[in-house]
């Protein structure tokens, strides 16, 4: 009876083991997609799935406009599964675990190292690399690559300016934005506003919570200070430098002066939250944020949209000039595709131009969105849009000195500790210079490990 | 009958016995499956993986191995030792606050006689109400800046506080929080354990000139003593596993003040794709877990020799 007892508890671990250890490997590849069984051949039937973070009008509007490639291959079927952006490398590691999932993911660009180290997703074919190469930018092209290899067609790319209310500016009787740090504090003062001991108005914003929300404004400004996060070749840390110290320094003035409010930069799992109602709402005068944000922005806050101004970075006191922060998407498409090529074929389409000197439907897109396209020839198209739009025009300038934010291993976690220090400064748990250590050891960990 | 034929009484009973036994297994088979595939497979899978070097990209099995690097790393981590100091702090406090407010509720269920279905609904209620949703109300009434909890503050002429986004109150914030959410379900746990409790005793003290207090001392509490070492338990086992109104409310922050084990162990695994440390963190908490439910199990022994 014990033998019996015990044979059956082994069969039931061996079942579940086994089926846990299929769904741990991904080396062949051979798990199938829903569309894998239709076959790609030419004529069969053929689903592509994008997953991707949009939201449901995104996608629609998305769905729209790729129409058009059903009419001209009747078998290819387009289907958008979308995710919040906080889940959607979760849903790509469990695709990978259930050996399934979407043709075509959406991504960010610092997921790649991790995206390619673990054969996730593939390599662009040649013919598609030197379109790639041949249609975008060096710096859009390295952004999308890692050890040499190009992983997809960039999407978007996403850049950080100061944002200012005009109407709050002009109530305090400033009649320009900050260009540099002293005017940048002078203002967030005199645009600050208390009543009985709370403030109700803040000069400057930060976002709190959510790491890319909190470190890549204060990269910008750090940058914009002649410093650098990183060294060059991505090995070392650059944080234990003068520049850094100002940069932090500086949030601490905010903070100490009453300027900046933590309390008013909350943020969710979304990426929105109270820090940006705080901006719609006229309660906070700047923010330095990215301009993704734009059609929220104009969503929520309708005729009070035209308050909105952007600026370049103010710069610091060692530096020369605004030097801001970037960061990338990009289409690749999953190891586990059964349908790579027709992946392939189909975002080539997407990102080519319609004809001679227009916009590829990727460009209209996310120009619809008042998001930058990274394809030249889709600036190019859009050039009048993107230099009539006073918003969109300070990124498109900003972005001719930006850096990248860097692409490298475990970049997820760096992130959030730079965050941890930077917050700690916030809210006056720590000197900017103790931060600044402890930040630069324990990242420095990170990179060497 | 033939001699040799017949089985000899012993053996009979010994066939019947196993015969009972193989039924008695069959029955329980379903949930012997169910157990191995959902507690035990994972349990083991989490000790192999503490072990390994795995980003749940590639292959698991393929991992390389890193010995016991993890449980050594994970002391080094600050944020594990906050996190870790943090989740004890929030299962002494649910330990301290969420019995007798239960009890609490239960007693005044139990006494009141108008509509009793409706306040027992009542406090119910938010154990069968989605978390997530309820996280995201307490997100908007804990809001320093809009939330009706500050205006209630003010209008009482009262300072506002930043609550959730107060690095000294965010854990306070989120106690609050599990208070809520879950004294209904041991409330009603307790109101069992009072109707349990026969009336002759109540009427025998009464007889003897014992008040309110020293009945509720002398027969209540004692009586309920193996409904209170459950809810003990169960409180602080739910205590070390907390997660979704920690990630949804506060995220673990501001600056990790309200990051718990359960959360920092989910960042690490699906944010950070560090799975071998993740998986070290399962097993420390794992530990902690099944030493705290051993402690209180004996103490409630101990306690019931006297």
């Amino acid at each position: 009876m014990k033998k019996l007892a015990l044979f059956v508890l082994a069969a039931c671990l061996l079942i579940a083991g086994c089926s846990g250890g299929k769904s741990g490997g991904n080396g062949d590849g051979g798990a199938s997609s829903p569309g894998a069984s239709s076959g790609t051949g030419s004529g069969e039937p053929v689903t592509l799935r994008i997953l991707t973070h949009w939201d449901a009008a995104n996608t629609d509007a998305f769905l729209q406009k790729v129409a058009a490639y059903k009419d001209a291959n009747p078998n290819v079927t387009i289907q958008v599964e979308t995710v919040p952006f906080g889940d959607l490398l979760k849903r790509i590691t469990a695709s990978n675990l259930s050996g399934g999932g979407a043709d075509i993911y959406h991504i960010y660009n610092a997921w790649l190292p991790e995206l390619s180290g673990s054969k996730s997703i593939v390599p662009a074919p040649d013919a598609y690399k030197s379109d790639i190469v041949s249609a975008y930018g060096e710096n859009i092209v390295s952004s999308v690559s890692y050890n040499g290899q190009i992983y997809g067609y960039p999407t978007e790319l996403t850049g950080y300016a100061l944002n200012y209310n005009k109407r709050l500016f002009e109530e305090a009787g400033i009649s320009a934005p900050p260009g540099n740090w002293d005017e940048l504090l002078d203002y967030a003062q005199r645009l600050t506003k208390k009543e009985n001991g709370q403030t109700v108005q803040q000069g400057f914003g930060v976002i709190i919570g959510w790491d890319s929300g909190v470190v890549h404004p204060w990269l910008t400004l750090l940058q914009s200070n002649g410093g650098r996060f990183l060294s060059e070749d991505l090995s070392t840390t650059e944080l234990d430098t003068p520049q850094a110290l100002e940069a932090l320094e500086l949030y601490r003035k905010l903070v100490e002066s009453g300027a900046t409010n933590p309390e008013m930069g909350l943020s969710n799992a979304s990426t929105t939250g109270p820090y940006m109602n705080n901006f719609e709402l006229g309660k906070t005068a700047m923010i330095i944020m990215a301009n993704w944000w734009k059609g929220s922005l104009q969503a929520t806050m309708g005729d009070r949209f035209q308050d909105v101004a952007t600026a370049p970075i103010p710069v610091g006191p060692s530096g020369s000039k605004p030097v801001s922060l970037f960061y990338s998407w990009l289409y690749a498409i999953s190891a586990f595709s059964k349908q790579q090529e027709e992946a392939w074929k189909f975002l080539q389409w997407l990102n080519s131009p319609q004809g001679e000197g227009q916009s590829s439907i990727q460009g209209d897109w996310l120009m619809a969105q008042g998001i930058i396209p990274s394809r030249l020839s889709d600036q190019e198209a859009h050039k009048a849009n993107l230099q009539d739009d006073p918003f969109m025009k300070t990124y498109v300038d900003l972005l001719k000195d930006a850096r990248s934010f860097p692409v490298i291993p475990r970049a997820a976690e760096i992130t959030s500790t730079l965050q941890g220090h930077i917050e700690q400064v916030l809210y006056s748990r720590a000197t900017p210079a103790d931060a600044l250590k402890a930040a630069s050891s324990d990242i420095q960990k990170l990179i060497s490990q | 009958m033939k001699e040799g034929q017949t089985k000899p009484p012993e053996k009979r009973r010994k066939k019947r016995l196993e015969s009972h036994r193989l039924a008695a297994f069959l029955f329980l088979s379903p949930a012997l499956v169910f157990f191995a595939i959902f507690f035990v497979f994972p349990l083991v899978a989490t000790v192999y993986l503490s072990g390994r070097e795995w980003d749940l990209l590639g292959p698991a099995l393929e991992a390389p191995g890193v010995g016991f690097r993890h449980y050594v790393e994970i002391w080094q981590d600050d944020r594990f030792v906050k996190a870790l100091i943090n989740t004890f702090l929030y299962v002494l406090a649910c330990i301290a606050f969420m019995p007798p407010l239960a009890l609490g509720v239960a007693w005044m269920l139990n006494e009141v006689k108008v509509v009793p279905w409706f306040w027992r609904l009542l406090f119910f209620l938010p154990v069968v109400t989605s978390s997530v949703a309820m996280s995201l109300v307490w997100q908007y009434i804990f809001d320093p800046t809009y939330g009706p909890l500050n205006e209630a503050l003010k209008a009482l002429g009262l300072r506002p506080l930043g609550w959730i986004m107060d690095p000294d109150l965010s854990l306070v914030s989120l106690i609050i929080v599990s208070l809520w959410q879950g004294i209904g379900y041991h409330a009603i746990i307790y109101l069992a354990g009072l109707q349990g409790i026969p009336d002759d005793y109540y009427e025998a003290a009464t007889i003897d000139g014992a008040g309110a207090v020293r009945k509720f001392f002398h027969i209540t509490l004692p009586l309920l003593k193996p409904t209170s070492l459950f809810v003990f338990v169960m409180v602080a086992i739910n205590a070390f596993q907390a997660f979704t109104p920690f990630y949804v409310i506060t995220n673990g922050g501001p600056i990790d003040s309200s990051n718990v084990l359960g959360l920092y162990i989910y960042k690490t695994a699906f944010d950070f794709l560090n799975m071998g440390k993740a998986s070290a963190m399962a097993v420390v908490l794992f530990v902690l877990v099944v030493l705290v439910s051993v402690f209180q199990l004996r103490w409630f022994r101990r306690r019931e020799e006297f």
